[in-house]
């Protein structure tokens, strides 16, 4: 044990994750409510500050350790760990491109740790995160903004938004920026509710706004450049480490369990077909720490050196991270697939059991439908058809 | 290139370009050596761009080619598109 600020953040994770996340997952789960308990107890943690560089008074941290908290929260509740998760990733994109501009902000968010929710779907414009409809209108006291978005991660309990608008009435849909909203910049609406299969307690609404804020509040940098440099490896690092930890933590309950069964005389663990069966979802959780590790490691590369936006642009890069999501998303279900297969019909597939398979099994089924894989994998299939080349390189 | 004119070249790849050049509103003119970059030409939409270039003209554009100064306007991809035709036809 080093006991450096990295460790102890860890450790903090790892104490809330076992008490509070554990205490409430089932119940989040089965009403489908906002898990306030859990977040606030992450808040008390200040991991909200997660992102927020340390001179605002935040851990300015990095996604290795990211993905390690992010995982360690997935084990408990992974609708805590992805809210955790996507909020880490709209902070990230803000402090990276915002930062001075934001800094008030960004020392609210370290200080009390609102929920910065995310608002990029549109209704219209299919899953394309790089464009918008909804145009910017300029007004005499700043940009009106005023859209619809079909689903928002905890959006009714947010305390700041990142809203992806069209630059202007005049320009094309590839023409996108990122807006920061707050709760009194006009009406903020919840639309509708979120009864879904899994990931019950993301609370993940319909909302509609209709706001103006001041200038500056409209981030510079193309939301293009923000999306490929920090929205998109943020996100699918921390999506893949929370469905990692989903996950993990069945799978040490499933091990608990057997052990435990055993030892009061029931199954044996000798049989050859359960011991396969372990062996091989144990694959597939190296197979995704793995990755996971790389990605981090490798993105944790470039964030260090400031590296310029040509080097995110780069085909091999995004080939990669793109394939994290994809094989995270596949693997991670087909772990609580095989767990229950393995467990059978009463400790599996009951909604009373305690290992909790159904409730995991049910979460991690959405993986692969967020920010679709479908699509993900005809984007690396026209990259891989250039990727010899240095084309990626060419444009800003 | 027996067949095409640089004139049906330059049309047919202005074609293809409308698709790509997000920037470019539809009736607006496209300058033959108007930065593809600055309407709009990005990694993600130059791939298809070279995809649909590859299909209309039959030809395959090699990789030391794939370089910024082929993709800097209308007239420098004319340039390398032609110059590949005439290979395929003296080859």
């Amino acid at each position: 044990m080093t006991g450096g600020p990295r460790d102890r953040l860890i450790e903090a994770a790892g104490a809330v994750s076992e008490t509070v996340l554990r205490r409430w997952a089932a119940e989040v789960d089965r009403e489908g409510r906002f898990p306030r308990e859990s977040v606030a107890a992450l808040r008390d943690a200040r991991l909200m500050g997660y992102f927020v560089p340390d001179r605002f008074g935040g851990f300015g941290g990095d996604l290795t350790t990211f993905s390690r908290i992010a995982a360690i929260l997935g084990e408990s509740c992974l609708s805590t760990a992805m809210i955790w998760a996507m909020h880490g990733q709209q902070v990230a994109s803000l402090a990276d491109h915002g930062e001075e501009s934001h800094g008030e902000t960004l020392e609210e968010i370290a200080r009390e740790g609102p929920v910065v929710g995310s608002v990029t779907s549109e209704y219209g414009k299919g899953g394309d995160l790089l464009t918008a409809l909804a145009p910017l209108v300029a007004r005499e006291s700043g940009y009106h903004v005023r859209r619809a978005a079909p689903v928002v991660t905890a959006g009714g309990e947010a305390g700041l938004y990142l809203v992806t608008m069209r630059a202007g009435e005049d320009k094309p849909t590839s023409d996108v920026r990122l807006v920061c909203v707050r709760p009194g910049d006009g009406r903020i609406t919840v639309e509708g509710g979120w009864d879904a299969m899994g990931m019950r307690g993301t609370t993940s609404v319909p909302m509609k706004f209709d706001v103006t804020v001041a200038c500056e509040r409209v981030l510079a940098t193309p939301f293009r450049a923000i999306a490929l440099q920090s929205m998109i490896p943020v996100g699918h690092v921390g999506w893949v480490a929370s469905w990692f930890g989903a996950a993990r933590g069945a799978v040490r309950r499933v091990i608990r369990g057997l052990r435990e069964g055993a030892a009061k005389g029931g199954r044996k663990l000798g049989s050859e077909l359960l011991l396969e069966r372990l062996a091989g979802i144990r694959v597939s959780l190296d197979l995704i720490e793995s990755l996971l590790g790389r990605v981090a490691s490798e993105l944790d590369g470039l964030r260090r050196e400031r590296a310029p936006f040509a080097a995110y642009q780069d085909i091999r890069l995004n080939l990669l991270i793109n394939n994290l999501k994809v094989a995270g998303s596949t693997l991670a279900f087909s772990v609580a697939d095989r767990l229950i297969e393995l467990v059978g019909l009463n400790d599996g597939y009951l909604r009373r059991s305690e290992l909790g398979l159904e409730r995991t099994f049910r979460d991690l089924r959405s993986a692969a439908l967020m920010f679709s894989n479908d699509r993900l994998l005809a984007a690396n299939g026209k990259l891989m058809l250039v990727e010899s080349s240095g084309l990626s390189g060419l444009f800003g | 290139m027996a067949d095409m004119t640089m004139d049906d070249l330059g049309e047919r790849l202005t074609r293809l370009l409308r698709k790509q050049l997000t920037f470019l509103a539809p009736g607006q003119e496209l300058a033959p050596e108007a930065s593809l970059r600055e309407l709009g030409l990005n990694s993600m939409n130059a791939i298809n761009l070279l995809l649909e270039i590859e299909e209309e003209f039959g030809v395959v554009v090699p990789d030391e080619l794939l370089v910024a100064d082929t993709f800097q306007n209308r007239v420098t991809l004319v340039g390398v598109i032609a110059s590949l035709l005439s290979q395929a036809e003296t080859a």
